[in-house]
């Protein structure tokens, strides 16, 4: 059945069913079980960006006060490729006693040269980090003629853009907690983005079947990609576990999450972009090379979203001592968005052409990123938008725009629906709240199909037994769970029919749901909920669907707009607005979903402006492995920001985590661009580099 | 942390006492937010942590007899930010303390702890790296990532001094009394400081077992003053660059000049000869872009952190004229 | 207004595990001279009253409003005392709010009120914050009911994950109760101290205008 036209629930705002507990702190994360005769695990990680253990003696480790287990994952004579790499873990009765254990352990190593950068990896005397080398060049990627189509161009416009490592930086570390039950069964308690996932990778690397794994994650601290998978800290916890005959609990310190546990590639992208007098993009050609860590690979997509006839991409990928990549929210994507969409506005600032105007001249007319622009150009104030250069005071103020675009169909997903004779709902999905408000959805769903409200839905998500679901990544959730609620719910109210309506002289056919209750069609009153229920005797109606593929779409678009003003003395960018514009089919939860939004834009500024991760260029030592130095954006650093969420409910659910994240700092490094009259080209436009721009040794216009 | 033992003096000489006995196994732990950092990161292992909070006299804001502000080394920054006696009579301290850190630092971070916090240097912090300050070498940070670090001031370590307090304190001829085994004695923030350019191993004037009680600033008036901060992330950070100037005006002519920078060098930077420019002139715009000039063109910056040569330069100018009455410029 | 579906891992203390941790480390000799079992927390052998604690004591808490007797070393945070301390008698504080993020001083995770003021709880020693009230947000809500603060983030969205939410629900409290018709500047610059990945910063500051307008009207 498709999604109702008239919708009660669906597309308004609804509080998360999760709410209290978090703001009472009462939610349980995986950091916070306490149990009886729990271990504390801690790792011993390199501290060195390459090195080699020379010596290795855990024996004071394990006579340390208090230590129930230690197992090693490096011996002497191992290279350790990046600062983080695991190289041994301790169980112990308290925290303090792991680390003293910790400490206690004698190491020593050679320190290896090492490559910090792309430039010191691709260097001609390199250290050779991989047998494979530094590098893996990829095949150019060819359309059409791009020589003669940027030959054809009436202006060319050329330069290098850059973007660099950053992490996921979630506020709970990776980890997890693991405890060996009776009859060799395992219960983990996981910061996770995937229960089901992680429970199949468990059981494989215990060698267990999965029934006897139970992972268990009813709320975690974000993930943003980092946590889709079956992880060394689970593992490590589970050996550690085993041998001591306790269960261990083992979360990463935050250097090491910084260090390990992933991180998002760099790019470094020349590119040529060319359109004729009319403004219609004639070439395209990028050369990129980036890194993703010791062992990571990944470009961008260039020419994103623009269909240029003449396009050419090569990319290299580049291996650096540090921790590898791992999916970071719209993996590529907002780097795709920050090389394409400046040098759009590059050339159209060479062109005399609008930025908007030339997007909109080369996008397909009946898009929704043609329709976004206007809207979003009318609301950010556009018209006030200044000569590009045209500012000579100290504090100059520009306006940006970027576009993005990105998939967010659903993956599989099942739901199992209970109604019981006194009138209460149940729904079990094995899918996971990352703080999407996934919860909150299939409530939603459930009311909207039952004619209840979502507060009376009982929501069970977070354990990897329940009926199979996918991870939380690519913004597939949504189009799972909706679709999977909407299916089971629909099947149980249908078995709910078949069950009361002999009882009420009636075909099944003629009963609906309607707001409270259960009808017959065409009448306005009829049952409660709770009448109707209460017909159904002892037995409880107990169905498990998959979910209804029609329900959901693929494809969103979005567009962004910031209205920034640089301190031309301190190179500090102040963010005065942005406004952001987001369609994603169906809106479920209209609360959840602008929260989804006004959270990736926050995200976005971080990356704009203050994320990086640091190496230092001899040790290849993340310098930054902390929150103090790797800066997230705070309170005072958010302007106002409008968000316009646009419904369109004839294209089903569709997933909206990642792409509100993707065109914001484009937006940014846009608007600045605009005020300055030269371009900042590396991201994070730290003030050190605004000034480098302003002064002329650095970006072009 | 390691393990420690919390020694709980009640007297000041008591606590000296404590502290003197093995020097280089102790810390004091005041407000502890820079401490207990140090010893998660085993950048610092003290077997024995000297509680000075217990101890009485060092948490009150006063006025002295002569006039000045005597501020106990345990009031929080906070207290110093929201005293009305501070705002009115030292305003550029009381905002240095408003822009220090976070809300809940300030809450509990101390005078003290504030003005004697260790190098914020991401070298010096990371407990496998032996640098200079450290007893080390070489400082790592010189062919290393030196964005954050000093422009001037070369004493073998780029470390810059971050406190916040140390600056307009400087600035406005502050001094710190402090007490020790052989009972008090008070020394000027600028000799106080001025041990790290004869060795890195002396960062402050302290001797074994003595710790800071007071910070005393004379009266300021008839200065006019003026101090701020420039910050890459405005919801907290530490700063790029601080400056505090304090001029006297008579019949609208400048007859003293004062600028002291912080984050900028490994120790408060005094920058009075060069701003002398000023002296016996009325100042102008030029004029204090002028001694701008003059200050930056005592930086030795490095590749990495040039930049802050012209964000100095600036903030120097706007400082100065303020403090003159002349707006930003 | 409990969430439903919250797992309490089992509380009963069970014996058996400790027998069978005993058993595996005797039998399969994976952990060869692995200090002996004592599963109790350390006995407390220091007394608050001495001049120098030199290793465990008992440290009684005052933590919102009752006493829990936590056994601490110098060296405990009173984070760790909340979420990760034992009573004398092996209970767990389980005060889990708080949340260890960066353990430096620099999220605000583990923000709680220590004597009235906001303070970050992993940098402050347990000892230390013995003999002071000390407020963590499972005691703002009174007899089940959502404190005014609480319920103005749930309804505004000013959470996603909930990691960070426990820190910036003590610093809009503590912000209200000392100003209670805050700019948005003086409410930005109150949660600076604390960090919020998800990004639900605009949320939250709608939470706390709302909630400064119920409480400048007289609500509870």
């Amino acid at each position: 059945m498709p999604w109702p036209t008239e919708r009660r629930h669906l597309g308004q705002a609804t509080p998360r069913l999760d709410g209290a507990a978090k703001v009472s702190g009462s939610a349980k994360y995986a950091y916070d079980v306490n149990l009886p005769g729990l271990l504390y695990a801690v790792v011993l990680y390199s501290p060195h960006g390459r090195a080699r253990i020379t010596k290795l003696n855990t024996d004071p480790a394990r006579r340390s006060p208090g230590v129930r287990a230690l197992a090693a994952r490096r011996q002497v004579g191992s290279e350790l490729r990046y600062h983080g790499e695991y190289i041994a873990a301790v169980a112990a009765d308290t925290e303090a006693q792991a680390r003293d254990a910790i400490r206690a352990i004698q190491i020593e190593y050679e320190v290896l040269p090492s490559c910090a950068t792309e430039e010191a990896a691709l260097a001609a005397d390199a250290p050779k980090l991989l047998n494979e080398g530094n590098v893996s060049r990829g095949e150019p990627r060819s359309r059409g003629d791009v020589d003669s189509g940027l030959r054809a161009g009436a202006a060319t416009y050329e330069n290098t853009f850059r973007c660099a490592v950053m992490t996921h930086a979630c506020l709970e570390t990776h980890g997890g907690v693991v405890q060996y039950e009776d009859g060799g069964k395992v219960t983990v308690w996981s910061s996770t983005q995937a229960v089901a996932g992680v429970r199949n990778d468990l059981a494989r690397s215990l060698q267990k079947s999965p029934a006897d794994v139970e992972v268990i994650c009813e709320y975690m601290g974000g993930g943003f990609g980092g946590k889709l998978g079956g992880t060394m800290e689970e593992s490590t916890a589970a050996e550690l576990a085993r041998q001591a005959g306790r269960p261990v609990k083992l979360l990463l310190d935050r250097e090491q999450d910084q260090t390990f546990a992933g991180c998002c590639r760099s790019i470094v992208a020349t590119v040529k972009l060319a359109a004729d007098a009319n403004g219609r993009l004639t070439g395209a050609d990028c050369s990129s090379y980036g890194t993703g860590g010791i062992g990571g690979r990944g470009g961008i997509s260039f020419p994103y979203i623009y269909n240029v006839g003449a396009s050419r991409h090569q990319h290299t990928d580049v291996f650096t001592n540090q921790g590898n990549m791992r999916a970071l929210r719209a993996p590529g994507s907002p780097k795709s968005s920050w090389v394409m969409e400046s040098a759009m506005d590059g050339l159209a600032e060479k062109l005399g052409i609008d930025p908007v105007l030339f997007r909109q001249r080369n996008l397909p007319q009946g898009s929704y990123w043609v329709r976004q622009l206007s809207e979003g150009a009318q609301r950010i104030g556009w018209d006030q938008r200044p000569k590009t250069g045209s500012q000579t005071g100290r504090y100059r103020t520009g306006y940006g725009c970027a576009l993005a675009q990105w998939g967010g169909g659903g993956h599989d997903s099942n739901a199992r629906v209970a109604i019981h004779h006194d009138g209460k709902v149940e729904i079990w999905c094995a899918t996971q709240d990352i703080g999407t408000g996934s919860r909150t959805v299939m409530a939603v769903v459930a009311a909207e199909t039952l004619g209840l409200n979502p507060t009376d839905i009982t929501v069970y998500v977070g354990r990897g037994s329940y009926p199979p679901s996918g991870g939380s990544g690519g913004s597939t959730t949504i189009g799972g769970i909706a679709p999977a609620a909407r299916a089971a719910s629909e099947a149980a109210l249908a078995k709910l029919f078949e069950r009361i309506a002999p009882g009420l002289g009636a075909a099944p056919g003629d009963l609906e749901a309607y707001p409270g209750g259960i009808r017959r069609k065409g009448q306005t009153g009829g049952l409660s909920w709770q009448e109707a229920c209460g017909r159904l005797g002892p037995e409880t109606i107990d169905v498990t669907a998959a979910k209804d593929r029609s329900l959901g779409g693929s494809g969103v678009n979005g567009a962004q707009f910031a209205k920034a003003t640089v301190d031309t003395e301190t190179g500090v960018i102040k963010l005065d607005r942005i406004v952001a514009i987001q369609d994603c089919g169906l809106v479920v939860n209209r609360l959840t979903c602008e929260s989804q939004i006004f959270g990736a834009v926050t995200m976005g500024i971080g990356l704009a402006l203050f994320e990086q991760r640091i190496l230092d260029p001899t040790s290849a030592r993340m310098l930054n492995p902390n929150l103090e130095f790797y800066k997230l954006a705070g309170a005072s650093d958010i302007p106002p920001i409008e968000v316009l969420l646009e419904d369109h409910p004839e294209r089903g659910v569709i997933g909206v985590g990642e792409p509100p994240y993707i065109p914001t700092a484009a937006a940014i490094g846009n608007a600045v661009a605009n005020a300055l009259g030269v371009r900042v080209t590396d991201i994070p436009l730290t003030p050190a580099k605004v000034l480098a721009a302003l002064a002329g040794k650095g970006g072009s216009a | 942390m390691n393990s420690f033992e919390l020694a709980r003096p009640t007297t000041l000489a008591e606590a000296a006492q404590m502290l003197a006995e093995k020097p280089a196994e102790t810390a004091a732990l005041a407000g502890g937010q820079d401490l207990l950092a140090l010893l998660k990161d085993d950048v610092l292992a003290p077997s024995r942590l000297v509680n000075l909070k217990g101890l009485p006299g060092l948490g009150s804001i006063e006025v002295d007899r002569q006039g000045a502000l005597v501020l106990g080394a345990l009031v929080s920054l906070d207290a110093v930010a929201s005293s009305p006696l501070v705002q009115k009579g030292w305003a550029v301290v009381a905002a240095a303390a408003a822009a220090a850190a976070t809300p809940q630092i300030r809450n509990i971070g101390t005078v003290g702890g504030n003005l004697c916090q260790q190098p914020r240097c991401w070298y010096y912090r990371a407990a496998e790296l032996h640098c200079a300050r450290k007893g080390g070498e070489a400082c790592l940070a010189v062919v290393g990532d030196h964005s954050l670090h000093s422009i001037f001031g070369e004493v073998g370590c780029l470390a810059p001094n971050m406190s916040a307090l140390a600056n307009p304190g400087t600035c406005l001829g502050g001094s710190l009394r402090l007490h020790g085994p052989q009972g008090a004695r008070t020394v000027s923030l600028v000799d106080f400081y001025a041990p790290l350019k004869q060795s890195l191993a002396t960062a402050t004037a302290l001797r074994p077992g003595e710790f800071v009680t007071h910070l005393v600033l004379p009266a300021a008036t008839g200065w006019a003053t003026a101090h701020e901060e420039v910050r890459a992330r405005q919801s907290s950070d530490w700063p790029l660059a601080m400056a505090t100037a304090a001029l006297r005006l008579t019949g609208g002519n400048v007859t003293a000049a004062r600028l002291t920078l912080g984050a900028l060098a490994p120790l408060p930077w005094v920058a009075d000869a060069e701003v002398a420019v000023l002296q016996g002139k009325r100042p102008t715009l030029a004029l204090c872009e002028q001694a701008a000039a003059v200050v930056v063109g005592k930086a030795a910056p490095l590749p990495l952190n040039e930049y802050k040569v012209t964000i100095t330069r600036h903030l120097v100018r706007r400082v100065l004229a303020r403090a003159a009455g002349l707006g930003e410029g | 207004m409990d969430s439903p579906e919250t797992t309490q891992p089992t509380r009963t203390p069970s014996r058996r595990d400790f027998l069978r941790g005993a058993a595996v480390t005797a039998a399969a000799g994976g952990l060869v001279g692995c200090a002996d079992a004592q599963t109790a927390p350390a006995a407390a052998t220091a007394k608050l009253t001495d001049k120098v604690i030199r290793g465990a004591v008992v440290a009684p808490l005052q933590v919102n409003g009752q006493t829990i007797e936590v056994v601490v070393e110098p060296r405990t945070t009173l984070l760790d005392a909340l979420r990760d301390g034992e009573t004398p008698a092996g209970q767990d504080v389980d005060h889990t709010g708080a949340k260890r993020v960066c353990d430096r001083g620099t999220c605000g995770a583990c923000s709680v009120l220590l004597d009235g003021k906001l303070v970050y709880a992993c940098s402050v020693l347990a000892l230390d914050a013995v003999g002071k009230p000390i407020r963590t947000v499972e005691g703002l809500a009174a007899g089940g009911k959502l404190s005014v603060v609480q319920e103005e983030f749930v309804k505004h969205d000013g959470l996603m994950c909930g990691f960070c939410t426990p820190g910036f629900v003590m610093a809009a409290t503590a912000l209200l109760e000392q100003n209670n018709n805050p700019t948005r500047a003086q409410i930005q610059g109150a949660l600076d101290g604390n960090l919020c990945r998800c990004g639900t910063y605009h949320r939250v500051f709608e939470a706390v205008d709302a909630a400064a307008e119920r409480l400048r009207k007289g609500a509870r």
